[in-house]
C-alpha cells in the first residue's frame, strides 16, 4: 500500500471519475465532431471507438489487478527494472501533464470565447487550477466524492442539452450513412480513442479501490456510459446542427445555444457551462493528483501535497504558451495528440506486458508479485 | 448482473411474511447477558445493575446495612432524576433504617426481611416482586425503584413516581408543528431524564466527566450501547477529557474544544434543545454531549443534511414531510445563491433572462447609481443589521422592527432611488428562505457565506458562482464529523440512506440505520410492516382451488 | 494549524482577489449601461461598398414613464450605422449609442430586399462567429424595402415591434402555415447542405392611408405602416430569387412537413361557388426520391387530417357517404394544387430547390447524387414530381348538419 495516501474509493467513485476523463472534451471541443469530414458519421465513430476502449480498459485494469497495492508508477518499475520503469513512469507523467495543459486551456478558451470574451483567458486559468488544486490536496477520496455526484449533475445536463433543442433538431440530417465511406471514420475514431487511452489513469486508481477487483468491471462501465452519452451527443449535435457541425469550435456548446422552450426557458447556455465547469474541475484535479502522486512515488517523496500548488502553477504559463489559439488547440487535440496519446497507452501497456511475460518465461512460478 | 436482477425479482414474488419468517436479529449487546434469575449475591448483583448501565451517573445505588453482626445488606437502586429522591428517602430508605425489628436481623433472615417489606413495611401503594434480571432492570430504567435483599433471589420493585415536571418550555429556536413541546433545561439532571424518559432502557448509558478546573462543570456523554460505535464514544471521551480550561459555561464553549473542522463556517456538531432530536440521534448511533447549565445539548457525528431536518419531519406524515424536506433543501440553495445569482446574470449574463424581464429590470435600474453588486452587498447587510436588532430587542419590539425594517426601510430606498424593487425581492425572498433552515448554525454559516458569493458572481458571473461553488462543495466534502464525512449520504452517495434525505420515506421503510453510525446493529425494525388491510378470504380461495386442480 | 499555514491560506485568498478584481473590470457592464437590441436590419449603405445596419434598442425607461409605451414616445430607438463589414457597422454603433448595443435579446434578422438579391453570404459570417446573436434568431426578407427604411409595423398590442412581429408570425405559422419560420440554424443549414436551397420568412409593409381612421387608441402618424408577415423568400445560392405568395409558401411546408394548422377553401359539394371551410388538424409528409433508368424522380406524399369548420350553404354529411367523401377529394385537390403553385415557382421561375429534393436524393441515393448534383440546376426544372394527397376529414364540430336557417325564413 502506497503510503502517500491513505483514502479508499468505492468501485461507482471509480467509475465516476473515469466518466469525467472521457466526458470533459466532449462538453469543450468535441473534437470527435469538429475533425470530422463528415460529421454524420461521428456517432457510428463513437460507437467504434467506445468497443475499442473496452478491451483496452480491460487491459489496464487486468495489469493493475496483478499488482492491487502498486500504482502503475510503481509497478513498471517492478516489471521493467528501475531504469526502464522509471522511464515509462516519466512517459504516462508527461503525458498526463499534457493532458492537464490541454483541459486549462481548452475551458479558459471555452469561456474567453463563448462566456466572457473581454476578460483575459488566463483568469479562467487561474481560478480553475486553484478549485483543482485544492481538491486535489484534499485527496483522492474527496475528489471521488465528488466526482460521484459530479457525475450525475453533468450528466443529467449532458441529456438536457442534447434533449431540450429538440425543436431544432431533424434525424434526417444523420442519413446518409456512411456516406463517404469507412475512411471518414478514422480521424473521429482516432480523436475518441486519443481521449480512452486517458484510461491509462486506472493505473493509478486501483491501488486506493476498497474492492480493487472490480476494477474491470466498473472501468467497463465507464467506458459504456461515456460512450453512450458522446453517442447521444454526437447524434444531437448533427440532428441539430447539421452539415454545419464541423464547423463551430463548441458543438455542444452551439448545441445548448439552441434551447428554446416557451418565451422564458432559453439561452441558458452560460449556466450548461457553469456545470460543465465542474466536470472539468474534477478532471483536473484527478490528473493534477495523479501527477503529484506519481511524482512523489517516482522520486520517494514522502507527502505530494506540497507538489500540487507548484505544479499548476507551472501548468498554467504552459498552457498558454502551448496553443497559439483555440483553433490551433482542437487541431493539436484532433490530430497530434490523439495519435501520440493512442501510441503512448498502446505502447506503455504492450511493454508491460511484454516485461510480465518476460519476467514470467526468466523466472517461472512467481506469479505474484507483493 | 442478470443474474442477480432474476434473483431480486424472484424474491419480489415471494410475499412478504414468508421472508420475514427468517429470524431477524434482535439487536442486543452480547457482553451482558440479560436472560436469568437475579444472584442470591448482593455484589454479583450490584456489578450486574452497574454493568448493565454502564455505571452511569445518573444511576444511584444505595446500599444500606443494619442487624446485628456483620448485619444484612440491602441495595435501593433507581435513577436520579427519574424518581424524587425525597420520596425515596421518607418512603423506603426511613422505614427499613428506623424499624426496630430489622435491628437483630442478620444475613439468614433475609427472608424475613422481604416478607415484612412485602407486609407493608414500605409506604408505597406500587409493589410487586421480581425475579428476572431483565425485568428489574427494565423497572430500574422505567423510573422504578429496587430494592435487593442480599440473600433473596427476589427483588422489590416500588413504583414511587414523583417525577417532578419542571417549568420545562418548548424551545425558542426550534419550533414544530407537531411533536412533543418540551425541551431541555438548565438542571442537567432534568435533561438526562427527559431522555430516560425517552428510552427506558438500560441500554441508554450516560458518563459523566468535570470540565473546568474551576468550574468543574457537570458534563456527560449519552449513547445507546450496542448501537453506537465504540470508537465514537471513546473518540468523544479523549476530546473531552482533554480539555483543561478554567471554566465551561457553555456547550458552545465546548463545542469549539471538540469539534473537527475548526475554521470552518459549517458547524460539524449539531446543538438542540430538543430531547425528541437527541432521541433521534441516539437511536441512529450518534452520541450526545450535555453540559450542566445550559438547555442546548450537542450531537456527534452530524452530517449537513442533519441541519435540514426537523423533529416534525418523522411525526408528520410522510409525504407532507417530504414535501417540507424538499422546500428547506431548495430554500437552502435560494438563501446560499440566490443574491449571486441575481448580480451574476444582472451584469454578465443577460441573455438568460427573458426579454420582457431583462428591459423591466433594466427599466427599474434606470438613475440608480450602484451597481448590481453594490446594491445587492448594501441590502444585505442592512438586512441583517435589522435581523440583529431585532434579536437583541425585548420580544414585543422585535417583529415590529423586522416588519419597520424591511417594509418601511426597503420601499424608502426604492424611493429614493437607491436600490431598485427587484433587489428587495431578492432580498426578501433570501431572508426569509434562509429563516427556513432549522439549525441556526446552519444558517448563518449560510447567510455568511452570500457575501463571497455576491462578491464572486460580481467580477465574475457564473463563472465566479461555480467557482464559489466548487470550493465551498470540495470544502464539505473534506469535513469529518468525529470520523464521519461530513456529506455523508450525498458525498459520498450511500443509495441505502438517501431515503431520508431529500425526502422522508414512510417509517416502515425507515428500517435501517445510517451506513456510518449505525453499522453495529443496522436493521432497526421488523421487515414488512407496511400496514395492509385484512387479507380477504376471497383472495385465497382461488389459490386453494388452484392447488386442488393442479393435484 | 501552524502560523504559516495561515500564512499560506491569506497568500491564497490573496490571489483569489487578485485574480478576481483585475477580471471584473472587463467584463462587467451594468443592466442600466446595456442596450439591448431587439432585431437588427442589414443594407446596402448608400456610399459604395459599405453596409449598413439598423437595430431597434430598446427603451427601458420609456416603460417607467406613466403607463407603458405613451403614444408620444416608442418604446424602442431605431439607429442606423455603416461599415465595411457587418462587424465594423455594428461597432460604429457604439459612435451613436451612449449605452452599449448588445445582441443577445435580438428576434429577427432583417435582409433588405435589395440586399438580398445581391447575396448575403459575405454578411452572415458575423452572425455565427459573434457569440451574441443568437442561433434561434428568425431570418427575415423585407419585400420591396431596405431593411433601414422599414420601419417594422407598429402593433398595437405590442409597445415593441419585434416582439409584436414575433407574436404575429408565431400565429401565422401555428395556425395559418402561410409563413415559412426559419431560425438561423435552420437558414445556415439550408446553404451549407447540398441540395437544397434558403428559404426566408417574408416580411411587407402594409401603410395606413392617412384619410382612414385610426383603428386603435394610437394616432395615426404612430401607425403609420403596419407589418405583414406571411410568405417566403426564396435563395438561389446565397441571393435572393423571388417571393413565394401565401399559397405557395403554404405548398412549400406541406411537402416540408412543417403545416401545423390553417383554413383550406374548398366548394362545397352540390353547391355552386358556395364555399366550406376546412380546418386542417395535423399533416405529415414523405419526400422519396425515386431514380428509374437513370432518371430522377420525386414523390411526394401528403396525409392531412381536417374538421369542417364552417360550411356557407346547408350541409348533411349524414345524407350521403359521397358527400363526406367528395369534401376530402376537394381537400386534397386544394392541397395539390397549393403544392403545385409552389413546385411551379420554384422550377420554373427561380429554378431553386427549396424543396431541398436535391438532399432526399443525397441522403438516399449518395452515389447517383454526386453525379446528379453538378448538373442539378438543369435536372430540378425537369424533376417528375408525384404528387400524392391522402386527406381524412374527422370531424364536423359540435353540428350534425347546418341549421335550415334560412330555408325555413323562405318558408314562412
Amino acid at each position: 500500500m502506497s503510503v502517500l495516501e491513505g483514502g479508499k474509493i468505492s468501485g461507482r467513485q471509480f467509475m465516476a471519475v473515469l466518466t469525467m476523463v472521457r466526458l470533459v472534451p466532449v462538453t469543450l471541443v468535441f473534437s470527435m465532431v469538429t475533425s470530422a469530414s463528415n460529421p454524420q458519421d461521428a456517432w457510428i465513430a463513437s460507437i467504434i471507438s467506445g468497443v475499442v476502449a473496452i478491451p483496452f480498459a480491460m487491459l489496464i485494469a487486468r495489469l493493475s489487478l496483478k499488482f492491487p497495492e502498486k500504482t502503475i508508477i510503481e509497478y513498471s518499475q517492478i516489471i521493467l527494472g528501475p531504469v526502464l520503469g522509471k522511464l515509462v513512469g516519466l512517459v504516462f507523467l508527461w503525458f498526463s501533464i499534457q493532458t492537464s495543459v490541454n483541459i486549462i486551456r481548452a475551458l479558459g478558451e471555452a469561456y474567453a470565447i463563448a462566456i466572457m470574451p473581454e476578460t483575459p483567458i488566463q483568469t479562467f486559468m487561474i481560478m480553475l487550477a486553484i478549485m483543482s488544486c485544492y481538491a486535489a490536496r484534499s485527496g483522492l477520496e474527496v475528489l471521488s466524492r465528488l466526482g460521484e455526484d459530479t457525475l450525475f449533475i453533468v450528466g443529467f445536463i449532458f441529456l438536457v442539452a442534447c434533449v431540450l433543442p429538440y425543436n431544432a433538431m431533424r434525424l434526417e440530417n444523420l442519413l446518409p450513412v456512411l456516406a463517404k465511406g469507412m475512411s471518414s471514420l478514422i480521424p473521429p475514431v482516432v480523436a475518441s480513442l486519443g481521449y480512452y487511452s486517458q484510461f491509462i489513469m486506472i493505473g493509478m486508481l486501483v491501488p486506493y479501490l476498497a474492492k480493487p477487483e472490480e476494477a474491470t468491471k466498473y472501468a467497463i462501465y465507464a467506458v459504456l456510459i461515456s460512450g453512450f452519452l458522446t453517442t447521444a451527443g454526437c447524434v444531437s449535435v448533427v440532428a441539430a446542427l447539421g452539415t454545419t457541425a464541423n464547423s463551430w469550435t463548441l458543438p455542444l456548446f452551439s448545441l445548448a445555444r439552441l434551447i428554446s422552450l416557451g418565451e422564458f426557458f432559453e439561452r441558458i447556455e452560460a449556466g450548461i457551462m457553469a456545470a460543465w465547469t465542474l466536470s472539468a474541475g474534477i478532471k483536473l484535479a484527478l490528473f493534477l493528483w495523479a501527477i503529484s502522486v506519481g511524482i512523489a512515488q517516482l522520486f520517494n517523496l514522502k507527502r505530494y501535497e506540497p507538489l500540487v500548488f507548484p505544479l499548476a502553477a507551472v501548468f498554467i504559463p504552459l498552457a498558454l504558451v502551448a496553443f497559439e489559439s483555440m483553433v490551433d488547440l482542437e487541431d493539436y487535440l484532433s490530430k497530434a495528440d490523439a495519435v501520440a496519446a493512442v501510441i503512448i497507452a498502446v505502447a506503455v501497456i504492450a511493454l508491460l506486458y511484454a516485461g510480465l511475460g518476460v519476467r514470467s518465461f526468466l523466472f517461472p512460478g512467481k506469479e505474484k508479485y507483493r | 448482473m442478470v443474474f442477480r436482477a432474476l434473483s431480486r425479482l424472484v424474491l419480489r414474488m415471494v410475499p412478504r411474511r414468508q421472508r420475514s419468517a427468517i429470524p431477524s436479529q434482535r439487536g442486543s449487546d452480547p457482553q451482558i447477558s440479560l436472560t436469568g434469575k437475579l444472584s442470591k449475591n448482593l455484589r454479583e448483583n450490584e456489578s450486574l445493575i452497574r454493568d448493565t448501565f454502564g455505571n452511569s451517573s445518573d444511576l444511584v445505588i444505595r446500599k444500606l446495612r443494619f442487624g446485628s453482626g456483620p448485619g444484612i445488606a440491602m441495595l435501593v437502586v433507581h435513577i436520579d432524576g427519574l424518581v424524587d429522591s425525597a420520596l425515596i428517602s421518607d418512603a423506603v430508605i426511613r422505614p427499613i433504617a428506623v424499624t426496630p425489628e430489622f435491628f437483630e436481623m442478620d444475613k439468614q433472615s433475609s427472608a424475613r426481611v422481604r416478607d415484612r417489606i412485602r407486609d407493608g413495611l414500605i409506604s408505597v401503594s406500587d409493589i410487586s416482586e421480581v425475579s428476572d434480571k431483565s425485568d428489574f432492570l427494565t423497572a430500574i430504567a422505567e423510573g422504578k425503584c429496587g430494592i435487593i435483599i442480599d440473600g433473596s433471589p427476589d427483588a422489590f420493585v416500588c413504583d414511587i413516581g414523583g417525577f417532578e415536571m419542571r417549568n420545562l418550555e418548548e424551545p425558542m429556536n426550534e419550533v414544530v408543528i407537531r411533536g412533543p413541546r418540551e425541551g431541555f433545561c438548565e438542571v442537567l439532571r432534568v435533561n438526562t431524564s427527559l431522555l430516560r424518559r425517552r428510552i427506558r432502557s438500560p441500554r441508554l448509558w450516560i458518563e459523566e466527566f468535570a470540565v473546568g478546573r474551576i468550574s468543574r462543570t457537570q458534563v456527560e456523554i449519552v449513547y445507546l450501547k450496542g448501537i453506537a460505535d465504540e470508537k465514537l464514544v471513546q473518540e468523544a471521551r479523549e476530546r473531552i477529557r482533554r480539555i483543561d480550561i478554567d471554566s465551561i459555561q457553555e456547550s458552545g464553549q465546548l463545542e469549539e474544544y471538540i469539534e473537527d473542522a475548526p475554521y470552518s463556517p459549517f458547524p460539524t456538531i449539531l446543538r438542540t434543545e430538543r430531547p425528541d432530536r437527541v432521541v433521534g440521534g441516539l437511536l441512529e448511533g450518534r452520541i450526545a454531549i450535555l453540559t450542566d447549565g445550559t438547555p442546548f445539548a450537542l450531537i456527534v457525528p452530524v452530517t449537513i443534511t442533519m441541519f435540514l431536518t426537523s423533529p416534525d419531519d418523522y411525526f408528520e406524515r410522510s409525504f407532507i414531510a417530504s414535501a417540507e424536506r424538499l422546500i428547506r433543501h431548495t430554500s437552502f440553495f435560494v438563501g446560499l445563491f440566490l443574491p449571486s445569482l441575481y448580480v451574476a446574470v444582472t451584469t454578465f449574463h443577460y441573455e438568460m433572462l427573458p426579454t420582457t424581464l431583462v428591459i423591466a429590470i433594466a427599466a427599474q435600474h434606470e438613475g440608480i447609481p450602484f451597481p448590481a453588486v453594490f446594491e445587492a452587498f448594501l441590502m444585505e447587510v442592512s438586512f441583517e443589521i435589522l435581523r440583529e436588532a431585532a434579536v437583541r430587542l425585548p420580544n414585543v419590539f422585535g417583529p415590529a422592527i423586522s416588519v419597520v425594517g424591511v417594509l418601511i426601510l426597503g420601499e424608502a430606498a426604492v424611493r429614493a432611488g437607491l436600490v431598485s424593487p427587484i433587489m428587495i425581492i431578492i432580498l426578501a425572498l433570501t431572508a426569509i428562505a434562509s429563516f427556513v433552515t432549522p439549525i441556526f448554525s446552519l444558517s448563518v454559516a449560510v447567510r455568511l457565506l452570500r457575501f463571497p458569493m455576491i462578491f464572486l458572481a460580481g467580477s465574475l458571473g457564473l463563472f465566479g458562482v461555480v467557482f464559489g461553488f466548487s470550493i465551498m462543495a470540495i470544502h464539505l466534502a473534506s469535513l469529518r464529523s468525529f470520523g464521519i464525512p461530513y456529506l455523508a449520504p450525498i458525498a459520498p452517495i450511500v443509495s441505502s440512506d438517501q431515503k431520508d434525505v431529500f425526502v422522508r420515506l414512510p417509517w416502515w421503510k425507515l428500517d435501517t440505520r445510517p451506513e456510518f453510525t449505525g453499522k453495529r446493529d443496522v436493521r432497526r425494525q421488523a421487515r414488512g410492516l407496511k400496514p395492509h388491510p385484512p387479507e380477504p378470504r376471497r383472495k385465497q380461495a382461488p389459490s386453494s382451488q388452484r392447488k386442488k386442480r393442479s393435484r | 494549524m501552524k502560523p504559516w499555514c495561515i500564512l499560506r491560506a491569506a497568500a491564497t485568498v490573496l490571489l483569489v482577489l487578485a485574480v478576481i478584481s483585475s477580471a471584473g473590470c472587463w467584463s462587467r457592464r451594468e443592466i442600466q449601461e446595456i442596450g439591448f437590441a431587439l432585431l437588427i436590419g442589414l443594407d446596402h449603405a448608400a456610399e459604395e461598398g459599405k453596409v449598413m445596419i439598423t437595430v431597434h434598442i430598446a427603451k427601458p425607461f420609456s416603460l417607467l414613464a406613466a403607463g407603458a409605451g405613451t403614444a408620444e414616445e416608442k418604446a424602442y430607438w431605431q439607429v442606423s450605422s455603416t461599415g465595411r463589414t457587418v462587424f465594423d457597422a455594428w461597432r460604429n454603433l457604439r459612435q451613436q449609442s451612449p449605452r452599449r448595443p448588445l445582441l443577445h435579446h435580438s428576434r429577427f434578422i432583417v435582409f433588405g430586399e435589395e440586399f438580398a438579391r445581391s447575396g448575403i453570404r459575405e454578411a452572415l459570417d458575423f452572425f455565427y462567429r459573434e457569440g451574441e446573436v443568437r442561433e434561434t434568431n428568425f431570418v427575415v426578407v423585407a419585400k420591396g424595402a431596405k431593411a433601414s427604411e422599414f420601419v417594422w409595423g407598429e402593433y398595437e398590442l405590442e409597445p415593441m415591434p419585434s416582439r409584436g412581429a414575433l407574436g404575429v408570425i408565431k400565429q401565422v405559422a401555428q395556425e395559418l402555415s402561410t409563413i415559412v419560420m426559419v431560425t438561423l440554424n435552420d437558414f445556415l443549414q439550408m446553404m451549407e447542405a447540398e441540395g437544397i436551397e434558403a428559404v426566408a420568412s417574408r416580411a411587407e409593409q402594409v401603410w395606413r392611408p392617412p384619410s382612414q381612421d385610426p383603428r386603435g387608441q394610437l394616432k395615426n402618424e404612430v401607425i403609420a405602416v403596419s407589418g405583414r408577415e406571411t410568405g417566403a423568400a426564396a435563395f438561389k445560392g446565397d441571393k435572393l430569387a423571388g417571393w413565394l405568395d401565401k399559397v405557395q409558401a403554404r405548398g412549400l411546408q406541406w411537402v416540408r412537413g412543417k403545416v401545423r394548422s390553417g383554413i383550406l377553401l374548398i366548394e362545397q359539394p352540390g353547391k355552386e361557388n358556395k364555399l366550406a371551410s376546412i380546418e386542417i388538424l395535423r399533416a405529415t409528409s414523405t419526400v422519396t426520391p425515386k431514380i428509374s433508368e437513370g432518371r430522377p424522380s420525386i414523390q411526394i406524399k401528403v396525409d392531412a387530417v381536417g374538421v369542417i369548420g364552417e360550411v356557407q350553404e346547408y350541409l348533411d354529411p349524414m345524407a350521403s357517404e359521397e358527400i363526406w367523401a367528395s369534401m376530402e377529394r376537394r381537400m386534397a385537390e386544394a392541397i395539390r394544387h397549393e403544392i403545385e403553385a409552389a413546385l411551379d415557382i420554384a422550377k420554373h421561375e427561380f429554378n431553386s430547390d427549396i424543396f431541398g429534393f436535391g438532399a432526399a436524393f443525397a441522403r438516399r441515393y449518395p452515389k447517383e447524387w454526386d453525379g446528379l448534383k453538378r448538373k442539378w440546376d438543369e435536372e430540378f426544372p425537369k424533376l417528375d414530381v408525384e404528387i400524392e394527397v391522402k386527406t381524412i376529414i374527422r370531424r364536423s364540430g359540435l353540428t350534425r348538419r347546418s341549421m335550415q336557417l334560412v330555408r325555413r325564413k323562405e318558408e314562412v
